[in-house]
């Protein structure tokens, strides 16, 4: 199985037009199907009853998907317990479910190559002098959070590590102008959540700038709190350049319960799988694909997961792709939307509000 | 502690000690007194005449329960049904904890509770739902008008954020507690105590279902069935499916190859219905059903799942455990689906959780046998299909107009 998968992986993350991805990711999928509908069992009753035939599945439109909310409430596993060695736990808020997949060694070591296949196309080969845009303390804080999981996959893309912020997250200026003395004469990478990286640093810079010009800055996480704030990446991009100077700014796309999967977002602005995954976006009133240029909710699909049925996913994102095999990243570029809305209970059963008291 | 006191209008802000002595204070009315029907009826007409409730059904429903006769008629069934020797007076001071997002479980549970003559204290849910908002200020207009100013006296709806605190003080001041809520509500609230004399009225979560006698469906002309999908859908999909009597699943009662026809011929009449109805989720809601029909489907033992756009079949081929089957609570178009062999092989689905079965083509006496049959063990309720959202004044097996009220026992020497 991860042969196949391996091979993809290693091979160049935005070379492949659309149609070549389609014809090489088909039967792949199909097997990784047929993989976790025996190996899961679970996923197998799940696979037959939501989508009878896909067995044939004559494209990728005809994989079946599961609904990401569902690795919250049950541990779904491809794998024997004594296979597992360790879990990914997505970030929540406070009180939320949050969800877990299992690893094992091989699918760990599929989504370290995967990491690096994408983040070579950001970057460049060589590892770079790196800004943390975050706290140390976020490391050690209690349980290994998505976020400190997400920072100690990057840190690996680079070197000489700098944490921005301080343990009270205040943009620690003199640490950082050492780092920039040093290294801000070349290229460096910096890295950070979207909303950290707006509060903590362009808000910093916005009232002293500094040259962070020479900087590649990867960011990722969401815009829901910006989007509060009335913030889009065209803004953000915008304010950063004015702020410090920073003018390459990519952004992805990804999640927990496809952790190592990143979908990377090229000069066009817009989101591109890698060669090993894609999107398909779905009309919410039949799950049906809808064609390019229409939005609708995103899902998934990822070669990496193999020890748990996470490989095609509905998200709950809405979203719409834009351009097939334009710009210089090929294959589909995705437009993130927002989130879909939350379902309102309105029943009398929950009669008195959210909150009990 | 300050609370804002809604109703009656203009809005107040006061202590909760200020609060709770004015109003226990004034006198309670006695039972059935003209003030408190009237006041009622008022309410009624208004909503029944107001250009922005009219587009409310549910509004019109509970007004239409409201209007005169109706509540006449109530009075004196009530009055009808008195214990020998007694006469009925209120229960003095009640305090309602009314749903969120059913707005009109509001004038439900508040009506029985004015004409028996109680004091009103009622919690306003944090976010009134529009249908909400109409209420509570009709009531308020209503309050306003002069023949009231005895019930004024004695009513108050209050605005506050959540805070056992008041709701304790409050408590402690009620005769009796109305909380219509989830199980975790109840469960809370209950840790906060009445008097030692102080009665509750609990409504927790509930399951409902439906229950169609196969051959009555086959022997059913186009016309009959049509309606009956008509009725099926409009208790499904009213309120999303999230009312406690909305049903989730559906028993065909009946031999297999036929209730299989009939459930064949069945299923596109409920598409149909539902797209004319105009019955569609949003996105959130799509998904949230989806996500619920997946955890369903490997907690139940599923045969079948088809997906009809607006709502979703889930067939059982097999007895689910009762409590995951209860578990359900996919908004909007998720129904699990039966066939038994008679009403009786029902029973092992039936627990306490059960509220309302609506039927199709069953005797009374067919009914009767199966309720004598469960003898209690659960369902509340059995009417027909295109009921199941109807308020009854027997609600949760409770008499409500009857709950409200004291006897008290006066016999000759």
């Amino acid at each position: 199985m991860s042969e196949t998968v391996e091979e993809l992986v290693r091979g160049p993350a935005f070379g492949l037009t659309q149609a070549e991805k389609d014809a090489l990711l088909l039967p792949r999928f199909k097997m990784l199907c047929a993989h976790h509908a025996s190996a899961c069992p679970d996923y197998g009753k799940l696979a037959d009853l939501f989508h009878p035939g896909w067995r044939d599945a004559g494209s990728l439109e005809d994989i079946p998907f599961l609904p990401v909310g569902l690795f919250k409430s049950r541990v779904l596993s491809s794998i024997p317990e004594g296979a597992i060695t360790g879990w990914v736990t997505s970030s929540g808020t406070t009180g939320a479910a949050v969800s877990r997949v299992p690893l094992d060694a091989t699918s760990a070591r599929m989504q370290a190559l995967a990491l690096a296949s994408v983040m070579r196309e950001a970057l460049g080969p060589a590892r770079l002098p790196m800004i943390i845009v975050d706290s140390r303390d976020t490391l050690t804080a209690g349980a290994i959070s998505a976020r400190a999981a997400g920072i100690l996959g990057m840190m690996k893309f680079g070197r000489d590590h700098l944490f921005a912020l301080d343990s009270q997250m205040r943009l620690d200026r003199s640490a950082l102008t050492a780092f920039l003395d040093k290294h801000g004469g070349k290229p460096f990478a910096l890295f950070g959540f979207t909303f950290m990286v707006w509060r903590h640093l362009h808000r910093e810079m916005e009232a002293e700038g500094m040259d962070l010009s020479n900087g590649t800055l990867i960011h990722s996480g969401g815009w829901k709190k910006l989007a509060d704030e009335a913030v889009d990446a065209a803004t953000f991009r915008a304010a950063l350049t004015r702020s410090c100077g920073l003018s390459n700014i990519r952004n992805f796309y990804g999640m927990a319960e496809q952790i190592g999967t990143v979908h990377l977002e090229g000069e066009d602005g817009l989101l591109h799988p890698p060669a090993f995954a894609d999107v398909i976006i779905r009309d919410p009133a039949d799950w049906r694909p809808v064609p390019p240029g229409k939005a609708g909710i995103v899902q998934v699909l990822s070669l990496l997961p193999g020890s748990y049925p996470g490989h095609s996913l509905l998200t709950e994102d809405i979203g719409v792709v834009e351009t097939i095999d334009q710009g210089g990243l090929l294959g589909k570029g995705l437009r993130i939307l927002g989130r879909a809305p939350r379902a309102e209970r309105r029943g009398c059963s929950d009669v008195y509000g959210s909150t009990v008291a | 502690m300050i609370i804002e006191r809604r109703l009656p209008v203009p809005a107040t802000s006061l202590t909760i000690e200020a609060l709770l002595s004015g109003l226990v204070a004034a006198p309670t009315l006695p039972p059935f007194d003209p003030e408190s029907v009237s006041f009622l009826a008022a309410v009624s007409e208004r909503l029944l005449r107001d250009e922005v409730a009219r587009h409310h059904p549910d509004l019109q429903v509970l007004a239409f329960f409201l209007r005169p006769a109706s509540l006449k008629r109530l009075c004196l069934s009530l009055q009808q049904r008195l214990p020998p020797e007694a006469l009925a007076v209120p229960k003095g001071t009640v305090l309602h904890i009314p749903p969120a997002n059913v707005a009109t479980m509001i004038g439900y549970s508040l009506a029985p509770a004015i004409l028996a003559g109680n004091r009103t204290l009622l919690r306003l849910p944090r976010r009134l739902t529009e249908a909400g908002e109409i209420l509570v200020d009709t009531m308020g207009a209503v309050l306003e008008e002069a023949p009231f100013s005895r019930l004024r006296a004695i009513t108050a709806f209050l605005a506050y954020p959540p805070d056992d605190a008041v709701t304790a003080a409050l408590s402690r001041a009620a005769d009796m507690r109305v909380i219509w809520g989830g199980d975790s509500t109840i469960s809370h609230l209950r840790c906060l105590p009445l008097p030692p004399h102080g009665t509750e009225l609990t409504f927790p979560d509930r399951f409902s279902w439906s229950a169609i006698a196969v051959g009555a469906y086959l022997a059913a002309d186009e016309a009959r069935r049509e309606k009956l999908a008509e009725d099926f859908v409009n208790d499904v999909f009213w309120f999303d499916q999230q009312a406690c009597s909305s049903p989730r699943l559906l028993a065909w009662i009946g031999r297999h190859e036929e209730a299989e026809t009939a459930a064949r011929d069945f299923h596109p009449r409920i598409a149909a219905q539902a797209r004319k109805a105009g019955h569609a989720q949003d996105a959130g809601g799509r998904l949230a059903r989806l996500l619920a029909l997946h955890e369903a489907a490997l907690d139940l033992p599923t045969g079948e799942l088809a997906d009809h756009g607006q709502w979703t079949l889930l067939r059982l081929t097999e007895y689910p455990d009762p409590q995951r089957l209860k578990a359900l609570a996919a908004p909007g178009g998720a129904v699990v689906e039966m066939i038994l062999p008679s009403l009786k092989e029902a029973s092992p689905l039936v627990s306490r959780r059960d509220q309302t079965l609506t039927h199709f083509g069953f005797p009374r006496e067919a009914l009767l046998d199966f309720a004598r049959h469960l003898n209690g063990v659960g369902i509340d309720r059995m009417v027909p299909v295109g009921q199941a959202l109807s308020f009854d004044t027997v609600w949760d097996g409770i008499d409500l107009p009857h709950a409200f009220l004291r006897f008290v026992t006066v016999r000759e020497s």
